[in-house]
Protein backbone atom coordinates (compact mmCIF):
# COMPACT_ATOMS: atom_id res chain seq x y z
CA UNK A 1 0.00 0.00 0.00
CA UNK A 2 1.71 3.11 -1.11
CA UNK A 3 1.14 6.35 0.87
CA UNK A 4 -0.52 7.95 -1.14
CA UNK A 5 -3.74 4.98 -0.80
CA UNK A 6 -3.39 5.34 2.95
CA UNK A 7 -3.85 9.16 2.54
CA UNK A 8 -6.55 8.14 0.29
CA UNK A 9 -8.29 5.97 2.66
CA UNK A 10 -7.87 8.38 5.23
CA UNK A 11 -9.48 11.18 3.73
CA UNK A 12 -12.38 8.41 2.42
CA UNK A 13 -12.67 7.49 6.61
CA UNK A 14 -13.27 10.96 6.93
CA UNK A 15 -15.60 11.83 4.56
CA UNK A 16 -17.48 8.64 5.22
CA UNK A 17 -17.65 9.25 8.74
CA UNK A 18 -19.37 12.79 8.29
CA UNK A 19 -21.79 11.09 5.86
CA UNK A 20 -22.77 8.08 8.52
CA UNK A 21 -23.56 10.98 10.87
CA UNK A 22 -26.13 12.50 8.30
CA UNK A 23 -27.09 9.11 7.02
CA UNK A 24 -27.92 8.07 10.69
CA UNK A 25 -30.55 10.60 11.47
CA UNK A 26 -32.25 10.32 7.90
CA UNK A 27 -31.91 6.56 8.18
CA UNK A 28 -34.09 7.09 11.65
CA UNK A 29 -36.22 9.65 10.97
CA UNK A 30 -37.34 7.37 7.99
CA UNK A 31 -38.16 4.31 10.43
CA UNK A 32 -40.01 6.60 12.52
CA UNK A 33 -41.92 8.76 10.50
CA UNK A 34 -42.28 6.57 7.28
CA UNK A 35 -40.61 9.79 4.67
CA UNK A 36 -37.36 10.61 3.33
CA UNK A 37 -36.68 13.94 5.20
CA UNK A 38 -34.73 16.03 2.03
CA UNK A 39 -34.49 19.31 3.82
CA UNK A 40 -31.64 16.70 6.38
CA UNK A 41 -28.96 18.24 4.17
CA UNK A 42 -29.62 21.20 5.11
CA UNK A 43 -29.59 20.68 8.84
CA UNK A 44 -25.84 20.22 7.65
CA UNK A 45 -26.09 23.35 6.22
CA UNK A 46 -27.56 25.15 9.49
CA UNK A 47 -24.71 23.53 11.52
CA UNK A 48 -21.60 24.69 9.27
CA UNK A 49 -23.32 28.30 9.42
CA UNK A 50 -24.28 28.45 12.85
CA UNK A 51 -21.01 27.40 13.99
CA UNK A 52 -19.50 30.03 11.63
CA UNK A 53 -21.49 32.42 13.23
CA UNK A 54 -20.17 31.53 16.93
CA UNK A 55 -16.54 30.74 16.54
CA UNK A 56 -16.04 33.34 13.54
CA UNK A 57 -18.02 36.38 13.97
CA UNK A 58 -18.96 36.20 17.49
CA UNK A 59 -15.51 34.55 18.49
CA UNK A 60 -16.58 31.78 20.91
CA UNK A 61 -13.87 29.10 21.40
CA UNK A 62 -14.62 25.88 19.49
CA UNK A 63 -16.31 24.20 22.34
CA UNK A 64 -18.68 26.51 23.12
CA UNK A 65 -19.65 27.39 19.47
CA UNK A 66 -20.04 23.85 18.78
CA UNK A 67 -22.32 22.94 21.62
CA UNK A 68 -24.22 26.51 20.91
CA UNK A 69 -24.80 25.03 17.43
CA UNK A 70 -25.72 21.61 18.47
CA UNK A 71 -28.46 23.29 20.59
CA UNK A 72 -29.57 25.72 17.86
CA UNK A 73 -29.78 22.56 15.59
CA UNK A 74 -31.53 20.31 18.21
CA UNK A 75 -34.21 23.37 18.31
CA UNK A 76 -34.53 23.77 15.17
CA UNK A 77 -35.40 20.46 14.18
CA UNK A 78 -37.94 19.88 16.92
CA UNK A 79 -39.49 23.23 15.58
CA UNK A 80 -39.57 21.79 12.09
CA UNK A 81 -41.07 18.70 13.33
CA UNK A 82 -43.58 20.35 15.38
CA UNK A 83 -44.88 23.26 12.45
CA UNK A 84 -44.23 21.41 9.61
CA UNK A 85 -44.37 17.47 9.56
CA UNK A 86 -46.56 17.00 12.63
CA UNK A 87 -49.76 18.43 10.98
CA UNK A 88 -49.21 15.99 7.93
CA UNK A 89 -47.87 12.84 9.57
CA UNK A 90 -51.35 11.16 9.02
CA UNK A 91 -51.57 11.52 5.32
CA UNK A 92 -49.96 10.01 2.35
CA UNK A 93 -46.08 9.34 2.93
CA UNK A 94 -45.95 11.43 -0.53
CA UNK A 95 -47.14 14.67 1.62
CA UNK A 96 -44.26 15.00 4.05
CA UNK A 97 -41.91 14.58 1.52
CA UNK A 98 -42.61 16.74 -1.28
CA UNK A 99 -42.54 18.85 1.99
CA UNK A 100 -39.33 18.03 2.90
CA UNK A 101 -38.05 18.58 -0.67
CA UNK A 102 -39.37 22.43 -0.65
CA UNK A 103 -38.19 22.99 3.14
CA UNK A 104 -34.98 22.00 1.81
CA UNK A 105 -35.23 24.63 -1.24
CA UNK A 106 -36.56 27.25 1.13
CA UNK A 107 -33.60 26.82 3.73
CA UNK A 108 -31.38 27.21 0.56
CA UNK A 109 -32.75 30.61 -0.19
CA UNK A 110 -32.62 31.63 3.88
CA UNK A 111 -28.94 31.00 3.22
CA UNK A 112 -28.77 32.61 0.17
CA UNK A 113 -30.66 35.96 1.59
CA UNK A 114 -28.39 36.25 4.90
CA UNK A 115 -25.27 35.03 3.73
CA UNK A 116 -25.07 35.50 -0.09
CA UNK A 117 -23.72 33.34 -2.57
CA UNK A 118 -20.07 33.63 -1.70
CA UNK A 119 -17.76 30.82 0.12
CA UNK A 120 -17.11 31.13 3.07
CA UNK A 121 -14.40 29.48 5.47
CA UNK A 122 -14.12 28.49 9.00
CA UNK A 123 -10.75 27.24 10.20
CA UNK A 124 -6.97 28.33 8.60
CA UNK A 125 -5.36 24.52 7.84
CA UNK A 126 -2.96 23.12 9.71
CA UNK A 127 -1.66 19.76 9.21
CA UNK A 128 -0.30 16.98 11.76
CA UNK A 129 1.54 14.54 10.15
CA UNK A 130 0.15 10.90 11.24
CA UNK A 131 1.77 7.58 11.17
CA UNK A 132 -0.47 4.23 11.25
CA UNK A 133 0.59 1.31 9.97
CA UNK A 134 3.69 2.51 9.53
CA UNK A 135 2.45 4.96 6.26
CA UNK A 136 2.87 9.00 6.76
CA UNK A 137 -0.10 10.57 6.51
CA UNK A 138 -1.22 14.25 6.96
CA UNK A 139 -4.84 15.09 8.89
CA UNK A 140 -6.17 17.73 10.52
CA UNK A 141 -6.94 18.04 14.15
CA UNK A 142 -10.80 18.56 12.90
CA UNK A 143 -10.29 15.04 10.45
CA UNK A 144 -9.17 13.23 13.90
CA UNK A 145 -11.82 14.68 15.77
CA UNK A 146 -14.33 14.12 13.61
CA UNK A 147 -13.25 10.18 13.36
CA UNK A 148 -13.34 9.92 16.67
CA UNK A 149 -16.62 11.62 17.72
CA UNK A 150 -18.36 10.13 14.84
CA UNK A 151 -17.30 6.64 16.01
CA UNK A 152 -18.61 7.49 19.79
CA UNK A 153 -21.38 9.03 18.86
CA UNK A 154 -22.66 5.87 16.23
CA UNK A 155 -21.90 3.29 19.13
CA UNK A 156 -23.55 5.45 21.66
CA UNK A 157 -26.63 5.57 19.91
CA UNK A 158 -26.32 1.86 18.74
CA UNK A 159 -26.04 1.29 22.32
CA UNK A 160 -29.04 3.61 22.94
CA UNK A 161 -31.11 2.11 20.70
CA UNK A 162 -30.39 -1.37 21.88
CA UNK A 163 -30.37 -1.45 26.08
CA UNK A 164 -32.19 1.96 27.00
CA UNK A 165 -36.16 2.24 27.61
CA UNK A 166 -36.28 5.12 25.39
CA UNK A 167 -34.28 3.36 22.48
CA UNK A 168 -36.46 0.39 22.80
CA UNK A 169 -39.61 2.57 22.76
CA UNK A 170 -37.99 4.10 19.70
CA UNK A 171 -37.79 1.16 18.30
CA UNK A 172 -41.11 -0.03 18.96
CA UNK A 173 -42.54 2.70 17.16
CA UNK A 174 -40.90 2.60 14.05
CA UNK A 175 -41.47 -0.91 13.95
CA UNK A 176 -45.20 -0.73 14.43
CA UNK A 177 -46.96 2.36 15.29
CA UNK A 178 -50.45 1.05 15.39
CA UNK A 179 -49.55 -1.38 18.16
CA UNK A 180 -47.19 1.12 19.92
CA UNK A 181 -50.50 3.24 20.28
CA UNK A 182 -52.13 0.50 21.75
CA UNK A 183 -49.62 0.20 24.47
CA UNK A 184 -49.55 3.90 25.43
CA UNK A 185 -46.76 4.99 23.42
CA UNK A 186 -46.76 8.11 22.12
CA UNK A 187 -46.18 8.92 18.53
CA UNK A 188 -45.64 12.50 19.31
CA UNK A 189 -43.11 12.52 21.75
CA UNK A 190 -41.34 9.36 19.21
CA UNK A 191 -41.19 12.08 16.36
CA UNK A 192 -39.57 14.70 18.56
CA UNK A 193 -37.11 12.45 20.18
CA UNK A 194 -36.16 11.45 16.54
CA UNK A 195 -35.88 15.13 14.87
CA UNK A 196 -33.65 16.18 18.09
CA UNK A 197 -31.40 13.06 17.47
CA UNK A 198 -31.24 13.23 13.91
CA UNK A 199 -30.81 17.08 13.51
CA UNK A 200 -28.26 17.08 16.34
CA UNK A 201 -25.90 14.67 14.48
CA UNK A 202 -26.30 16.52 11.41
CA UNK A 203 -25.24 19.81 13.00
CA UNK A 204 -21.90 17.77 14.17
CA UNK A 205 -21.63 16.75 11.25
CA UNK A 206 -22.07 20.32 9.67
CA UNK A 207 -19.40 21.57 12.18
CA UNK A 208 -16.66 19.42 10.82
CA UNK A 209 -17.68 19.64 7.15
CA UNK A 210 -17.30 23.15 7.84
CA UNK A 211 -13.17 23.01 8.60
CA UNK A 212 -13.03 20.32 5.86
CA UNK A 213 -14.27 22.41 3.39
CA UNK A 214 -16.01 25.94 2.04
CA UNK A 215 -19.43 27.10 3.59
CA UNK A 216 -21.45 27.92 0.51
CA UNK A 217 -25.46 27.43 0.62
CA UNK A 218 -25.41 24.60 -1.13
CA UNK A 219 -23.79 22.28 0.57
CA UNK A 220 -26.36 20.45 2.42
CA UNK A 221 -27.63 19.14 -1.35
CA UNK A 222 -24.76 17.89 -1.91
CA UNK A 223 -24.39 15.65 1.64
CA UNK A 224 -28.02 15.06 1.74
CA UNK A 225 -27.68 13.03 -1.88
CA UNK A 226 -23.89 11.00 -0.34
CA UNK A 227 -26.52 9.96 2.57
CA UNK A 228 -29.76 9.29 0.88
CA UNK A 229 -27.53 6.71 -1.24
CA UNK A 230 -25.96 5.43 1.62
CA UNK A 231 -29.41 4.81 3.21
CA UNK A 232 -30.52 3.24 0.52
CA UNK A 233 -27.29 1.24 0.07
CA UNK A 234 -27.67 0.05 3.65
CA UNK A 235 -31.11 -0.63 3.65
CA UNK A 236 -34.05 2.47 4.18
CA UNK A 237 -34.12 2.15 8.00
CA UNK A 238 -31.67 0.16 9.29
CA UNK A 239 -28.87 1.83 11.39
CA UNK A 240 -26.06 -0.68 10.71
CA UNK A 241 -27.00 -0.61 7.20
CA UNK A 242 -26.90 3.56 7.11
CA UNK A 243 -23.09 3.62 8.58
CA UNK A 244 -21.91 0.82 5.98
CA UNK A 245 -22.83 2.43 3.43
CA UNK A 246 -21.38 6.03 4.59
CA UNK A 247 -17.99 4.67 4.79
CA UNK A 248 -18.26 2.52 1.18
CA UNK A 249 -19.76 5.77 -0.37
CA UNK A 250 -16.91 8.02 1.54
CA UNK A 251 -14.45 5.50 0.29
CA UNK A 252 -14.92 4.49 -2.86
CA UNK A 253 -15.50 8.41 -4.21
CA UNK A 254 -11.69 8.82 -2.32
CA UNK A 255 -10.25 6.01 -3.84
CA UNK A 256 -11.75 6.28 -7.50
CA UNK A 257 -10.99 10.25 -7.93
CA UNK A 258 -7.98 10.33 -5.84
CA UNK A 259 -6.28 7.15 -7.94
CA UNK A 260 -7.03 9.13 -11.14
CA UNK A 261 -9.73 6.23 -12.02
CA UNK A 262 -12.42 8.78 -12.54
CA UNK A 263 -12.21 12.08 -13.19
CA UNK A 264 -12.84 14.15 -10.37
CA UNK A 265 -15.39 16.72 -12.68
CA UNK A 266 -17.50 12.98 -12.03
CA UNK A 267 -17.21 12.61 -8.42
CA UNK A 268 -20.77 14.00 -7.60
CA UNK A 269 -21.96 10.88 -10.14
CA UNK A 270 -19.71 8.07 -7.78
CA UNK A 271 -22.87 7.84 -4.89
CA UNK A 272 -25.69 7.44 -7.82
CA UNK A 273 -23.64 4.41 -9.75
CA UNK A 274 -23.07 2.81 -6.47
CA UNK A 275 -26.59 3.29 -5.76
CA UNK A 276 -27.58 2.31 -9.31
CA UNK A 277 -25.81 -0.83 -9.12
CA UNK A 278 -26.98 -1.48 -5.57
CA UNK A 279 -30.25 -1.58 -6.52
CA UNK A 280 -29.90 -3.51 -9.71
CA UNK A 281 -28.20 -6.22 -7.76
CA UNK A 282 -30.25 -6.26 -4.19
CA UNK A 283 -33.03 -3.66 -4.30
CA UNK A 284 -33.69 -4.25 -0.43
CA UNK A 285 -30.35 -3.13 0.68
CA UNK A 286 -27.17 -4.60 2.77
CA UNK A 287 -29.36 -5.06 5.22
CA UNK A 288 -32.54 -5.10 4.42
CA UNK A 289 -35.69 -7.71 4.34
CA UNK A 290 -36.20 -9.39 1.24
CA UNK A 291 -39.30 -7.89 0.34
CA UNK A 292 -41.42 -11.04 0.38
CA UNK A 293 -40.73 -10.51 3.81
CA UNK A 294 -41.79 -7.12 4.05
CA UNK A 295 -45.55 -7.94 3.87
CA UNK A 296 -45.63 -8.97 7.47
CA UNK B 1 -70.24 -5.40 36.63
CA UNK B 2 -66.83 -4.30 35.45
CA UNK B 3 -67.69 -2.64 31.94
CA UNK B 4 -70.80 -1.25 30.66
CA UNK B 5 -71.02 0.60 26.93
CA UNK B 6 -74.08 2.65 27.19
CA UNK B 7 -75.64 3.66 23.91
CA UNK B 8 -72.95 4.32 22.11
CA UNK B 9 -72.55 5.90 18.76
CA UNK B 10 -69.13 6.09 16.64
CA UNK B 11 -66.94 6.19 13.73
CA UNK B 12 -63.66 7.03 12.16
CA UNK B 13 -62.33 10.22 12.29
CA UNK B 14 -65.14 12.36 10.30
CA UNK B 15 -66.96 9.38 8.41
CA UNK B 16 -69.92 8.06 8.95
CA UNK B 17 -70.90 6.16 12.22
CA UNK B 18 -70.08 2.92 12.54
CA UNK B 19 -71.70 1.62 16.01
CA UNK B 20 -75.55 3.18 16.56
CA UNK B 21 -76.60 2.94 19.66
CA UNK B 22 -75.09 0.07 20.89
CA UNK B 23 -75.07 -1.69 24.35
CA UNK B 24 -72.81 -4.08 26.13
CA UNK B 25 -71.76 -5.11 29.46
CA UNK B 26 -69.15 -7.49 30.50
CA UNK B 27 -68.97 -8.87 34.61
CA UNK B 28 -66.19 -9.85 36.69
CA UNK B 29 -64.49 -12.75 35.70
CA UNK B 30 -66.43 -13.04 32.31
CA UNK B 31 -65.72 -13.98 28.76
CA UNK B 32 -68.02 -12.31 26.60
CA UNK B 33 -68.05 -12.84 22.93
CA UNK B 34 -69.24 -10.68 20.04
CA UNK B 35 -70.37 -12.31 16.68
CA UNK B 36 -71.30 -10.74 13.72
CA UNK B 37 -70.64 -10.38 10.03
CA UNK B 38 -67.86 -8.94 8.23
CA UNK B 39 -68.11 -5.42 8.43
CA UNK B 40 -70.62 -5.31 11.06
CA UNK B 41 -68.40 -2.74 13.37
CA UNK B 42 -67.29 -5.91 15.89
CA UNK B 43 -63.65 -4.29 15.80
CA UNK B 44 -64.71 -0.70 16.00
CA UNK B 45 -66.86 -1.91 19.58
CA UNK B 46 -63.49 -2.66 21.07
CA UNK B 47 -61.47 0.50 19.50
CA UNK B 48 -64.24 2.40 21.07
CA UNK B 49 -63.56 1.19 24.57
CA UNK B 50 -59.67 1.60 24.15
CA UNK B 51 -60.25 5.37 23.08
CA UNK B 52 -59.56 4.42 19.50
CA UNK B 53 -62.67 5.93 17.58
CA UNK B 54 -64.29 9.03 17.33
CA UNK B 55 -67.25 8.47 20.31
CA UNK B 56 -70.27 10.63 19.21
CA UNK B 57 -72.85 9.55 21.77
CA UNK B 58 -73.26 7.38 24.52
CA UNK B 59 -70.45 6.47 27.21
CA UNK B 60 -68.42 3.47 28.50
CA UNK B 61 -67.66 3.03 32.40
CA UNK B 62 -65.33 0.89 33.47
CA UNK B 63 -66.10 -0.09 37.59
CA UNK B 64 -67.71 3.76 38.25
CA UNK B 65 -65.49 5.31 36.27
CA UNK B 66 -66.39 6.95 32.92
CA UNK B 67 -63.52 6.39 30.43
CA UNK B 68 -65.06 7.80 27.52
CA UNK B 69 -62.65 10.61 27.00
CA UNK B 70 -59.94 9.29 28.45
CA UNK B 71 -56.79 9.21 26.53
CA UNK B 72 -55.36 5.73 25.46
CA UNK B 73 -52.83 5.37 28.17
CA UNK B 74 -55.23 6.45 30.65
CA UNK B 75 -57.58 3.82 29.59
CA UNK B 76 -54.08 1.12 30.33
CA UNK B 77 -54.09 2.91 33.69
CA UNK B 78 -57.59 2.09 34.23
CA UNK B 79 -56.50 -1.42 33.79
CA UNK B 80 -57.63 -2.65 30.18
CA UNK B 81 -54.94 -4.13 27.57
CA UNK B 82 -56.19 -4.63 24.11
CA UNK B 83 -54.88 -6.83 21.84
CA UNK B 84 -55.16 -6.40 18.22
CA UNK B 85 -55.97 -8.09 15.35
CA UNK B 86 -53.39 -9.34 13.18
CA UNK B 87 -49.76 -7.33 13.07
CA UNK B 88 -49.65 -7.34 16.69
CA UNK B 89 -46.10 -7.40 17.91
CA UNK B 90 -43.42 -5.21 17.18
CA UNK B 91 -41.16 -7.33 14.54
CA UNK B 92 -38.19 -6.01 14.78
CA UNK B 93 -37.81 -6.04 18.41
CA UNK B 94 -36.89 -9.49 20.28
CA UNK B 95 -39.15 -11.18 22.13
CA UNK B 96 -37.85 -9.88 25.44
CA UNK B 97 -38.30 -6.37 24.09
CA UNK B 98 -41.63 -7.01 23.37
CA UNK B 99 -42.81 -8.09 26.63
CA UNK B 100 -40.81 -4.94 28.16
CA UNK B 101 -42.54 -2.25 25.82
CA UNK B 102 -46.06 -4.13 26.77
CA UNK B 103 -45.36 -2.81 29.70
CA UNK B 104 -44.12 0.88 28.64
CA UNK B 105 -46.20 2.67 31.09
CA UNK B 106 -44.99 0.72 34.06
CA UNK B 107 -41.75 2.37 35.85
CA UNK B 108 -40.91 0.18 38.12
CA UNK B 109 -37.87 -2.21 36.14
CA UNK B 110 -37.81 -4.87 39.18
CA UNK B 111 -41.95 -4.84 38.35
CA UNK B 112 -41.56 -5.19 34.59
CA UNK B 113 -38.90 -7.89 34.64
CA UNK B 114 -41.32 -9.94 37.62
CA UNK B 115 -44.27 -9.77 34.84
CA UNK B 116 -42.15 -11.05 32.33
CA UNK B 117 -40.87 -14.19 33.96
CA UNK B 118 -44.59 -14.81 34.85
CA UNK B 119 -45.70 -14.32 31.52
CA UNK B 120 -42.78 -16.83 30.23
CA UNK B 121 -44.17 -19.14 32.55
CA UNK B 122 -47.50 -19.29 31.51
CA UNK B 123 -46.35 -19.62 27.60
CA UNK B 124 -43.17 -21.50 28.23
CA UNK B 125 -43.14 -21.86 24.11
CA UNK B 126 -41.90 -18.32 24.34
CA UNK B 127 -38.60 -18.73 26.46
CA UNK B 128 -36.72 -19.99 24.12
CA UNK B 129 -37.27 -17.46 21.65
CA UNK B 130 -36.55 -14.48 24.16
CA UNK B 131 -33.90 -12.87 22.58
CA UNK B 132 -35.09 -13.91 18.80
CA UNK B 133 -36.75 -11.26 16.46
CA UNK B 134 -40.64 -11.81 16.96
CA UNK B 135 -41.02 -11.54 12.91
CA UNK B 136 -39.67 -15.16 13.05
CA UNK B 137 -42.31 -16.33 15.47
CA UNK B 138 -45.07 -18.50 13.91
CA UNK B 139 -48.39 -17.13 13.84
CA UNK B 140 -49.61 -18.99 16.53
CA UNK B 141 -46.25 -18.10 18.62
CA UNK B 142 -47.05 -14.38 17.50
CA UNK B 143 -50.44 -14.65 19.07
CA UNK B 144 -49.34 -16.01 22.51
CA UNK B 145 -46.49 -13.23 22.21
CA UNK B 146 -49.25 -10.40 21.89
CA UNK B 147 -51.44 -11.88 24.35
CA UNK B 148 -47.76 -11.99 26.60
CA UNK B 149 -47.70 -8.09 25.96
CA UNK B 150 -51.14 -7.29 27.06
CA UNK B 151 -50.71 -9.18 30.37
CA UNK B 152 -47.87 -7.65 31.09
CA UNK B 153 -49.93 -4.88 32.20
CA UNK B 154 -51.83 -7.39 34.62
CA UNK B 155 -55.17 -5.65 33.02
CA UNK B 156 -58.27 -6.55 35.01
CA UNK B 157 -60.40 -6.23 31.19
CA UNK B 158 -58.72 -7.90 28.05
CA UNK B 159 -60.20 -6.79 24.84
CA UNK B 160 -59.26 -9.08 22.20
CA UNK B 161 -59.50 -8.35 18.89
CA UNK B 162 -59.98 -11.38 16.54
CA UNK B 163 -57.44 -14.11 18.27
CA UNK B 164 -58.06 -17.03 16.31
CA UNK B 165 -57.39 -15.09 12.85
CA UNK B 166 -55.39 -16.73 10.48
CA UNK B 167 -54.11 -19.31 12.70
CA UNK B 168 -54.74 -22.82 12.05
CA UNK B 169 -57.37 -24.73 13.99
CA UNK B 170 -54.97 -26.39 16.16
CA UNK B 171 -53.04 -23.84 17.04
CA UNK B 172 -56.45 -21.76 17.56
CA UNK B 173 -57.87 -24.37 20.20
CA UNK B 174 -54.30 -23.90 22.11
CA UNK B 175 -54.55 -20.14 22.06
CA UNK B 176 -58.63 -20.14 23.30
CA UNK B 177 -57.12 -22.65 26.20
CA UNK B 178 -54.53 -20.09 27.11
CA UNK B 179 -57.79 -17.05 27.21
CA UNK B 180 -59.37 -19.66 29.56
CA UNK B 181 -56.65 -20.06 31.82
CA UNK B 182 -56.37 -16.08 31.75
CA UNK B 183 -59.71 -15.80 32.64
CA UNK B 184 -58.93 -18.55 35.61
CA UNK B 185 -56.60 -15.68 36.61
CA UNK B 186 -58.96 -13.23 37.29
CA UNK B 187 -59.07 -11.07 34.14
CA UNK B 188 -62.30 -10.75 32.45
CA UNK B 189 -62.12 -10.98 28.70
CA UNK B 190 -63.98 -8.96 26.07
CA UNK B 191 -63.39 -10.41 22.69
CA UNK B 192 -64.46 -10.08 18.99
CA UNK B 193 -64.63 -13.58 16.82
CA UNK B 194 -65.22 -14.81 13.59
CA UNK B 195 -64.75 -18.21 14.73
CA UNK B 196 -68.38 -17.99 16.21
CA UNK B 197 -68.61 -21.66 17.49
CA UNK B 198 -65.15 -21.86 19.32
CA UNK B 199 -65.78 -18.65 20.55
CA UNK B 200 -69.14 -19.31 21.78
CA UNK B 201 -67.89 -22.35 23.25
CA UNK B 202 -65.73 -21.07 26.13
CA UNK B 203 -67.53 -17.76 26.31
CA UNK B 204 -70.07 -17.32 29.19
CA UNK B 205 -72.53 -14.81 27.49
CA UNK B 206 -71.96 -13.43 23.64
CA UNK B 207 -73.81 -10.84 21.73
CA UNK B 208 -74.59 -10.63 18.12
CA UNK B 209 -73.71 -7.37 15.94
CA UNK B 210 -75.18 -6.39 13.10
CA UNK B 211 -74.97 -3.35 11.01
CA UNK B 212 -73.63 -1.29 13.76
CA UNK B 213 -76.83 -2.51 15.83
CA UNK B 214 -77.41 -5.07 18.89
CA UNK B 215 -78.87 -8.36 17.18
CA UNK B 216 -78.93 -10.96 19.92
CA UNK B 217 -77.81 -11.37 23.09
CA UNK B 218 -77.73 -14.81 25.19
CA UNK B 219 -74.97 -16.93 27.10
CA UNK B 220 -73.15 -18.76 24.94
CA UNK B 221 -74.82 -22.04 24.56
CA UNK B 222 -78.28 -19.89 24.33
CA UNK B 223 -76.50 -18.39 20.93
CA UNK B 224 -74.74 -21.42 19.77
CA UNK B 225 -78.63 -23.15 19.94
CA UNK B 226 -80.27 -20.30 18.65
CA UNK B 227 -81.27 -21.61 14.88
CA UNK B 228 -80.82 -17.28 13.26
CA UNK B 229 -77.69 -17.35 14.78
CA UNK B 230 -76.54 -20.85 13.79
CA UNK B 231 -77.80 -19.89 9.56
CA UNK B 232 -76.66 -16.43 9.75
CA UNK B 233 -72.73 -17.05 11.22
CA UNK B 234 -72.10 -20.60 12.72
CA UNK B 235 -72.01 -21.72 8.79
CA UNK B 236 -73.41 -24.41 6.57
CA UNK B 237 -72.30 -27.67 9.19
CA UNK B 238 -74.22 -26.39 11.64
CA UNK B 239 -77.33 -25.65 10.06
CA UNK B 240 -76.54 -29.29 8.74
CA UNK B 241 -76.37 -30.81 12.56
CA UNK B 242 -80.10 -28.63 13.58
CA UNK B 243 -81.62 -30.24 10.81
CA UNK B 244 -80.66 -33.92 11.62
Amino acid sequence: MSELVAQLIWNGLVTGALIALVALGLTLIYGVAGFIQFAHGEMVALGAYAFMIFHKLLHWEILPAALAAVTVGVVVGLIIEKLFFRPVREHDPMIPLVLSIGLSIGLQALILIFFGPNILTISDRSFHSLSIFGKKILATPSQIWAIFLSFVLMGGLILFLKKTKIGKYLRAVASNRSVAEVFGMSTDHAMQWIFGIGVGLAVIAGIFLGFEQNLEPLMGVHMSVKAFSAVVLGAVGSVRGAILGAFLIGLAESLLVGLSIIPSGFSAAIPFVILIGMLLVRPEGLFGRRFENLRR
Amino acid sequence: MILEIQNLTAGYKSGPSILHDVNFCLHENEIVTIIGPNGAGKSTVLKSIFGLTNVRKGNVTHGSRDITDLPTDGIIRSGIAFVAQGDNVFPDLTVQENLEMGAFIRTSRKEVQEKQEEVFHFFPSLKKYRSQKSALLSGGERQMLALGMALMLSPEILLLDEPSIGLAPKIINEVFEKIQKIKSTGTSILMVEQNAIKALEISDRGYVLELGKNALEGTGKELLKNPKVGELYLGKKQKLEEGK
